[in-house]
């Protein structure tokens, strides 16, 4: 053949391969754009904003799928048992799946007349509220009080406004469905600055209850931060704590309709000076509110029925409680509490069934030595981790009253509680990742990557008995996938590009 | 008694006597038996409503002394109001509490402690209950107009009145209501047309009746078959609503007989509406008149009277007035309806000028509040007139009897534990005051002109504290005694009450750490509030009237009302808080206080 000829043969071909690439579909030329990635019980699961389209992995067996959406997606949110996933894009609306072994499965969607940015779960993950929540939700004109009540299980949705009274619904805290005012309902509680909204997920469309939290004319800010739902002796009684206030607002319900939000009667619990935390704890003489207040510093204990306060001093600076139950040397369950603040030397263990009578002498503080940063509970078991210092984990054992601390080779990057209790995960600067047993104490390590830097984040996928490090600056995805127990550098698993597995079979 | 159990008797008293030691550590009631009167006692008691209660050697009772004597230079019987100015409405098991500000009234549920707020008119500032019920019928001072509310129902009731009124009742058998205008609560600017004027409700059928008054009413009071009495600057203008037809005026009858010394007069009216009794500054007796006749007349008692209570009418003896005449160290019961004559209860030495009646109207507890003397309190026994002294260890303010006439609660203030002395009798006249030292000003000492004019050692004697009146004043003896102790200087300085067992005469003092108001009386008990002081309180205590003890409970803030719910056997009290607060107390203190916070704000859940 001659030269000409083959250059003729070379440019013909040269000019196939443009025409086939001119013909690919657009989605190859469009970004990934991950979001942050979600973790369900056995995937971790990545919205891609760019395609659009949901990215899901499976740890275990290192399985990937790609699941297109039919629009942007713009927020996501795992239901609190970890089996779905709501996921809201900019048509708008919402698409409802549940996810399973083989991955997501989509239950119903749902067109949506209002852009929401947050989204709020009720326990039971039957039903959910979406709302504004601050923000610019990408539309010309948004109305911040519109929430949208959702089914899940229906598969239904109502929006609706609720009455605003100079601020919008900040936060949206939604109670266990429970038998309320004569009938059975899941009141849902959005807080806003001086008011909160009561409704009815169960009665989506009852107008809503508006409770002033000041007296008209006070100018006050008494925005409400805080909202439990408790037995208070006559009944269910929610509990309210707000910024500003020195009080706790009680909330209790006499008989209602069914259908129609039950309107509360208000008793303010005094609790001292601008209380920080609370719990309601049914102790042995009765429920109790006990209110944490910073200024005193220490802890009040207020019987709801008769709004008596008794006040008790505590040695350590304490802002938090976290109450729990632990067996007494009797075999009876005592309630106790751990009380703290970020940047205290110590906490404070507190006996909540005798704090009322004995005071001060309920009350046993324990210096770890270095300021708290935060403390978590251990579920399941009596015991909390804290963090003192950016290299050490104090573990706090609740029964024998005893803090014991672990330091690791360098600053702590994340910290994971495995829901189970049974261990304690964590990544170091240096690249380090280590599983700790929360009952011996004992730690199993491996190092990451070769770059310690490189380490975004840190998840923990329990269902899949998982750990999975997120790599930085990979726009097609890297992972490191490790088990979660007895780790060791052969059990690592490194995917580079994950993102664009099964990229040509789309 | 009959004579032959009187000589056992004073057998018996005589026994006892010789059994005394004699001092003055002697039981006060002791245990004499019974009498007809004084001889039948032995030395040193006196025979109170048929026993024999010791008093003393040199009793207060030795001679009395001179109507008409020099006007006494002390200072005037203050008459002091126990009740709050401002009382939440109390029904059988609910209070209710008005919220101007926000157009609502609460009905606070005393056993369930819930709170229900219904939407009214415009600025409720008054609501009162129907009698037995649990209905308010509230005032609206903004929209005019008076509401009926059952808080077992869904609605209210709305009448538009025909004026604008600040003031609201409701009679004694919950029938009708009273919407009136009481100048004492006039606001800058208010529209004060209706001062003569009252609307009649008809809670029935609801029709209103316009009724003119007199001029200024300042209070209402009800007789038991629900005549409404307005004591009024121009008399007592009388309104028997069932026999109203439409608009009237209601007959008004002078109090006194000069029209123009009506205002500034205590005015008392008897329980069935029939008589009212009068005194007025500088009158030398009381004005009765029967309010069926409307013709005052002017009983003379020869001294000016200090106070005036009406006591419950006796079958045998009619309507009768107690009248004190502290200058005259005597009181008068003076027959209201004519008949028969003024009767005068020699007092002695004592410088008793207020009074309390029973109700069961066969005792009353007399009681000095001079700043200026020794505490001094003594009970009267009616019909018989004897009267026994009680030992109060510190001055009366003010005093009131429980509803079943049982025990007197006197409230007692912070007062000087001294009192200037009076000169002895051995000074010549014209040493004068300024020998003995006195602190000036001599008319303000108390000193007995008539003891010191009359100068003699019985005149100049001194009710009988247990004190010496001092040695005299020598010139070589150095500084004279100016002033003695008559109150125990530790117990001085404090508050307190006491209470006294009418029948015994016995006297227990409560030292309190603040002053007590809002007395409250509850079937065998008393309620008080107390603000805070210092690091004291605020609390409510109720009071035993059958143990004299006490039990108190802290409050949260200043307490405000007091109240009683007899359906739900508790107790209130309203506090000062900006969003409202209330307790509620077991009326037999075996439980705990219980309180609802922030009721005002439960009318801005919508």
């Amino acid at each position: 053949m001659t030269r000409a000829l083959r250059a003729s043969a070379a440019l013909a071909l040269w000019a196939a391969l443009c025409a086939l690439a001119c013909d690919r579909p657009p989605g190859f030329d469009r970004p990934l754009d991950a979001a942050e990635p979600l973790v369900l019980d056995r995937h971790v699961v990545w919205p891609l904003v760019g395609q659009p389209a949901l990215f899901t992995l499976d740890p275990a067996t290192m399985a990937t799928r790609f699941d297109p959406l039919p629009a942007r997606p713009v927020l996501s949110a795992v239901s609190p048992d970890r089996g779905g996933l709501l996921v809201l894009d900019d048509r708008p609306a919402l698409s409802w799946f549940r996810v399973d072994a083989a991955g997501p499965e989509a239950v119903f969607e749902a067109e949506l007349t209002g852009r929401y940015g947050r989204i709020a779960f009720a326990p039971d993950q039957r039903r959910a509220v979406l709302f504004h929540g601050g923000g610019s939700a990408g539309a010309v004109l948004q109305n911040p009080n519109q929430v949208a009540i959702v089914d899940l299980e229906a598969g239904r949705v109502v929006e609706r406004t609720l009455r605003s009274f100079g601020d919008v619904p900040r936060a949206i805290v939604v109670s266990a469905e429970a038998a309320i005012a004569g009938s059975p309902r899941q009141l849902a509680w959005a807080l806003s600055d001086r008011y909160l909204a009561l409704f009815d997920l169960a009665a989506p469309e009852a107008e809503e209850v508006i409770v002033h939290l000041t007296l008209a004319g006070d100018t006050r800010s008494v925005a409400p931060t805080e909202v439990t739902l408790a037995e208070a002796g006559d009944g269910l009684a929610a509990f309210v704590r707000a910024s500003g206030a020195d009080d706790i607002f009680a909330l209790g319900f006499t008989d209602g309709q069914p259908g129609v939000v039950p309107r509360p009667y208000l008793n303010q619990l005094p609790a001292g000076q601008r209380p920080s935390d609370f719990a309601v704890v049914e102790v042995e003489a009765g429920p109790r509110v006990f209110a944490v207040e910073p200024a005193l510093p220490g802890v009040s204990v207020i019987e709801p029925t008769t709004a008596g306060r008794v006040a008790v001093t505590s040695d350590l600076p304490v802002s938090e409680i976290l109450p729990f139950e632990a067996p007494r040397e009797d075999g009876s369950t005592g309630h106790f509490a751990l009380l703290w603040q970020t940047g205290a030397a110590g906490v404070v263990f507190a006996d909540l069934d005798a704090l009322e009578e004995h005071r001060g002498r309920a009350l046993t503080p324990l210096v770890i030595g270095g300021a708290l940063t935060h403390v978590r509970p251990i579920p399941g078991r009596r015991a909390a981790v804290a963090r003192s210092g950016p290299s050490r984990v104090v573990m706090l054992d609740f029964d024998a009253r005893t803090a014991t601390p672990l330091d690791a080779d360098s600053p702590i990057q994340s910290l994971i509680v495995a829901p189970e209790g049974d261990a304690i995960f964590l990544h170091t600067e240096l690249g380090s990742l280590a599983a700790l047993a929360t009952d011996t104490l004992i730690a199993s390590t491996v190092p990451l990557t070769d770059a310690p830097a490189d380490v975004e984040r840190l998840l923990h996928v329990p269902g899949a008995r998982r750990l999975v490090a997120v790599l930085y600056d990979e726009a097609h995805g890297r992972v490191v996938v490790s088990p979660d127990a007895e780790l060791s550098p052969e059990a690592l698993r490194r995917r580079d590009g994950l993102f664009l597995d099964g990229v040509f079979d789309r | 008694m009959s004579r032959r159990y009187l000589i056992p008797a004073l057998a018996l008293a005589l026994a006892a006597c010789d059994a005394s030691d004699g001092d003055e550590g002697a039981d006060f009631v002791g245990d004499a038996g019974l009498c007809v009167d004084d001889d039948g006692c032995p030395e040193g008691a006196v025979c109170f409503d048929g026993r024999c209660v010791f008093q003393g050697a040199g009793g207060p009772g030795d001679g009395p002394a001179e109507p008409g004597d020099d006007p006494d230079p002390a200072p005037p019987e203050v008459e002091e109001e126990l009740a709050p100015a401002i009382r939440p409405a109390a029904g059988r098991s609910v209070v209710w509490v008005a919220a101007p500000e926000t157009d609502r009234v609460a009905a606070i549920d005393g056993a369930a402690l819930t709170v229900r707020v219904i939407e009214v008119g415009d600025a409720p500032t008054a609501v009162a209950t129907r009698a037995g019920t649990d209905v308010a019928v509230v005032l609206c001072r903004g929209s005019d107009e008076v509401i009926v509310v059952d808080p077992a129902g869904d609605g209210v009731e709305s009448h538009r009145l025909p004026g604008h009124f600040n003031a609201l009742d409701v009679g004694p058998g919950g029938r009708f209501a009273y919407a009136w205008f009481d100048l004492g609560d006039l606001r800058p600017g208010e529209d004060a047309s209706a001062v003569q004027d009252a609307v009649v409700l008809d809670l029935d059928d609801g029709r209103q009746h316009p009724v003119t008054i007199g001029f200024g009413p300042r209070a209402l009071r009800f007789a038991a078959d629900g005549t409404a009495l307005f004591v009024t600057d121009d008399g007592v203008s009388i309104i028997r609503p069932a026999q109203l037809d439409g608009p009237a005026v209601a007959p008004t009858v002078p109090t006194v007989p000069d029209i123009f010394s009506l205002a500034d007069r205590e005015v008392a009216l008897s329980a069935d509406g029939r008589y009212a009794a009068s005194r007025g500054p500088g009158e030398a007796g009381i004005t009765v008149v029967d309010l069926f006749e409307g013709v005052p007349r002017f009983v003379d008692l020869g001294a000016e009277p200090t106070d005036l209570d009406l006591l419950p009418p006796d079958p045998d003896r009619g309507h009768r007035a107690l009248v004190m005449l502290r200058e005259a160290r005597r009181l008068a019961l003076v027959p209201l309806d004519g008949v028969g004559e003024v009767r005068f209860v020699e007092l002695g030495d004592r410088p008793l000028g207020s009074a309390a009646v029973s109700p069961t109207g066969d005792r009353a507890v007399l009681y000095a509040t001079r700043p200026d003397h020794p505490p001094a309190a003594a009970l009267l026994a009616l019909p018989g007139g004897a009267v026994i002294d009680v030992p109060l260890r510190k001055r009366a303010r003010v005093g009131a009897i429980d509803p079943a006439g049982g025990v007197a609660w006197i409230l007692h203030g912070p007062e000087s534990p001294e009192v200037p002395i009076e000169p002895p009798p051995e000074l010549p006249e014209d040493a004068g005051l300024e020998d003995a030292a006195l602190d000036p000003p001599a008319e303000d000492a108390g000193v007995d002109d008539a003891g010191v004019d009359d100068a003699g050692p019985e005149d100049a004697a001194m009710p009988d504290a247990g004190l010496d009146a001092g040695p005299p004043a020598e010139p070589d003896a150095g500084p004279p005694i100016a002033t003695r102790i008559v109150v125990d200087p530790d117990l001085a300085g404090r508050h307190g009450y006491s209470l006294v067992d009418l029948d015994t005469g016995f006297v227990k003092l409560q030292t309190t750490a603040a002053e007590p108001y809002g007395l409250t009386f509850a079937p065998g008990a008393a309620f008080v509030a107390f603000p805070r002081v210092g690091g004291v309180g605020p609390a409510l205590q109720r009071i035993d009237l059958v143990r004299f003890d006490s039990r108190s409970w802290l409050l949260g803030s200043a307490p405000e009302a007091l109240g009683v719910l007899p359906a739900v056997d508790r107790a209130f009290v309203t506090q000062d808080h900006p969003t409202g607060r209330i307790s509620f107390v077991p009326l037999d203190a075996d439980g705990r206080v219980r309180t609802l916070t922030g009721y005002a704000l439960d009318g801005r859940i919508e």
